[in-house]
């Protein structure tokens, strides 16, 4: 389904929007490949909701451009008509019905009447509103108008869907029902933009996620990739001495942490799992023996968490991730050469 | 278009206070047209001797004379206030034979739509409630969605409004030709019609009220999404004419020719204008011999058009520029 070669169908380069003298959105370059599900995290005011309403062409850039299909979004661009998006707190005619709502907004589209009259109950249905069809959207509730505007999405089956917090206000059936047709949008081909609070979702759902703070993404790739990138080593010793020895040849990527229950002492090395079989290596050599080498991985939250706290209580994180700002990287004591035959891992995933 | 032009009707004709404006208008022209009639028709009280001999009495004209100059004059002074009456009677009568011609068709047509302000208003208020509302329900977002190009939308929905202005005429037009049909159905008092109406100019004057209502509609445009706001153009409107009155009020303190003429190129004075030199070619009664606006320069009427088309012109540029880079925050 996805399909790592073929043109991205968004892509943003240096996308910025000012409003007023703040910075909605700083710089973002993003490429969402056609196909699956791509998430779009951050905090509260990350500039998530003003980047898609830069790229549904409602807001004008201050720097920067963003495609969608190829083609330049702007405001009014026709490209605009070919996406299907749920923009946060939907809104329709009050006083018009559900059902008459989809057909106002369907005939705009374009969509023949003929298709339309089917078409309509059959959304209705797969979002849960055939009850109310024919009730006026000015007495839905939040989640009733989430539901409606889902039906909008789905209505003439568009090949991009953009979707801001579509599970808000909706309660834990409409959730899954929301995240069925999310994965069912997918599955049909459809690339689904989805910008969202929710973490269990993205677990789920995404196939890629980028990680927006201040207006910047400070991580994008694949939630597993992200996962992996943020494992630590968990190195524990039968003595403290051995700790100490340990971390004094591990560097900074060394740091104490808690043994645990079967005593001792005990190292968290900020390095991926991958590296597991080139520490127990170094450690070997300096004859230093673990008792236990295990990879501890991170949740999606605690990374999401790291990522977009603020700077000063995650600067470490933060330089290493912010592609506007590369760090310098500190010298690898664990650097394998080139032709170094892979050493077994000691430990297992935990 | 026509996609957006069929969504723009299901979606209106749903809307009840469209409706009930519409009703209105047409309840109020109705109301004013047999009003109208009913004044029209009505004669003067017949001269009655005994009231008017009490009004003399009563009037003081009498004090100061003797009883024998008071039997003397008083014969004298009652046979000329009947006089005075019979003729005013006979004028009003002739008056009669003319004004009441305009409730008969095709006059009744003009006598409905020519004058009345409350289509005007009407739709004015039509299309700040039309396009305002986008922004008081934050539909601008689907709806530009939907529409993909901008000014596609703004078309789209002025061409929504010109219809509706159209309709609005045609149902008053109709219901004058109902309301003359009825008069006579009921054996109302309606002289033969001797006047008849000027196709040409008639038609002109049809054309110039929707060419108007249409400026004005394209003005509440404009200031709607410039503010984003269906109630504040309706006051920005009244501020906005009362400067006029301002403006043109300026000359009576520096007199002269160029400035006392700027007010022939405000809207309402270019509108007024056209609007009282065709209906006065028009033949309709009630129409012919209205007060033209002063006119220190001598414009030709297809200026005066042109000065209205441009106000238009202009409003519309404003609406464009405006729906095509406006950011959509809603």
């Amino acid at each position: 389904m996805l399909d790592g070669a073929a043109p991205p169908v968004i892509e943003t380069r240096g996308l910025r929007k000012r409003f007023a003298g703040v910075e909605a959105v700083a710089g973002i370059d993003l490429a969402v490949p056609p196909g699956g599900v791509y998430g779009f995290l951050g905090p509260n005011g990350a500039g998530k909701t003003t980047t898609i309403r830069l790229l549904l062409g409602l807001l004008r850039p201050s720097g920067g451009v963003s495609r969608v299909f190829g083609e330049v979004v702007e405001p009014g661009a026709p490209v605009l008509s070919r996406i299907g998006a749920l923009i946060e707190r939907p809104a329709f005619y009050p006083y018009l019905s559900a059902l008459e709502n989809l057909a106002v907004f369907g005939t705009a589209r374009g969509i023949p009447a003929d298709v339309l009259t089917g078409r309509t109950r059959e959304v209705l249905d797969q979002v849960g509103l055939a009850a109310v069809a024919r009730r006026k959207a000015g007495g839905f509730s939040t989640g009733m108008l989430q539901r409606l505007a889902l039906a909008l999405v789905l209505l003439d089956r568009p090949r991009l869907v953009i979707l801001d917090e579509p599970t808000n206000g909706l309660d834990p059936n409409g959730v899954v029902d929301v995240r069925r047709l999310i994965a069912g949008m997918a599955a049909s081909g459809a690339t689904v933009f989805l910008s969202t609070h929710v973490l269990p979702e993205v677990e789920q759902l995404c196939n890629r996620v980028a990680i927006l703070r201040d207006g910047v993404v400070v991580a994008e790739g694949a939630p597993g990739s992200l996962l992996r990138e943020n494992d630590h080593l968990f190195v524990r010793f039968d003595t403290p001495s051995e700790a100490r020895a340990a971390r004094a040849l591990l560097g900074v990527a060394a740091t104490e942490t808690a043994a645990g229950p079967n005593g001792g002492a005990a190292l968290l090395v900020d390095m991926p799992a991958s590296r597991a079989s080139s520490v127990n290596r170094t450690l070997a050599e300096a004859s230093l023996h673990p008792a236990e080498l295990t990879i501890r991985r991170q949740s999606l939250e605690a990374i999401f968490r790291e990522l977009t706290a603020e700077p000063e209580a995650s600067a470490t994180a933060d330089d290493r991730r912010t592609p506007t700002a590369p760090p310098a990287a500190p010298p690898d004591p664990l650097a394998i050469p080139p032709d170094a035959p892979p050493a077994p891992a000691a430990g297992s995933p935990t | 278009m026509m996609a957006l032009l069929r969504a723009d009707w299901l979606r209106l004709r749903r809307r009840r206070d469209l409706w009930v404006i519409f009703v209105l208008v047409l309840l109020i022209g109705g109301i004013g047209f047999i009003a109208g009639y009913r004044t029209d028709v009505q004669d003067p009280p017949p001269f009655d001797r005994a009231q008017a001999e009490q009004d003399l009495e009563q009037s003081g004209y009498f004090e100061g004379m003797s009883q024998e100059e008071i039997d003397a004059a008083r014969p004298q002074l009652l046979a000329d206030q009947q006089a005075q009456a019979e003729a005013d009677l006979a004028a009003r009568n002739d008056e009669q034979l003319i004004s009441l011609q305009k409730y008969e068709f095709p006059q009744s047509i003009l006598a409905m739509i020519g004058l009345g302000i409350a289509p005007i208003v009407a739709l004015v208020l039509i299309a700040t409630l039309v396009i305002g509302d986008e922004f008081r329900f934050g539909t601008v977002r689907t709806s530009l969605l939907a529409a993909g190009n901008r000014r596609r939308f703004l078309v789209s929905r002025l061409i929504s409004l010109v219809a509706m202005t159209v309709g609005l005429y045609v149902a008053l037009a109709l219901l004058a030709v109902v309301l003359s049909f009825v008069l006579v159905v009921i054996g109302a008092e309606l002289p033969p019609a001797t006047m008849p109406l000027h196709p040409g100019p008639a038609l002109a004057l049809v054309g110039t009220e929707i060419l108007s209502a249409t400026v004005l509609i394209a003005l509440a445009a404009a200031l709607t999404v410039l503010l984003r706001s269906g109630a504040l153009p309706l006051l920005i409107v009244v501020l906005g004419l009362l400067l006029e009155t301002f403006i043109a009020a300026l000359p009576v303190f520096w007199p002269g020719k160029l400035l006392s003429g700027v007010p022939q190129f405000f809207l309402t004075n270019a509108g007024r204008t056209l609007l009282a030199r065709i209906g006065n070619a028009t033949g309709a009664i009630g129409m012919t011999g209205q007060e033209v606006p002063p006119a220190p320069i001598d414009l030709a009427l297809p200026f005066v058009v042109a000065i209205v088309v441009a106000w238009g012109l202009l409003f519309l540029v404003i609406a464009d520029r405006r729906i095509r880079t406006m950011d959509v925050t809603e």
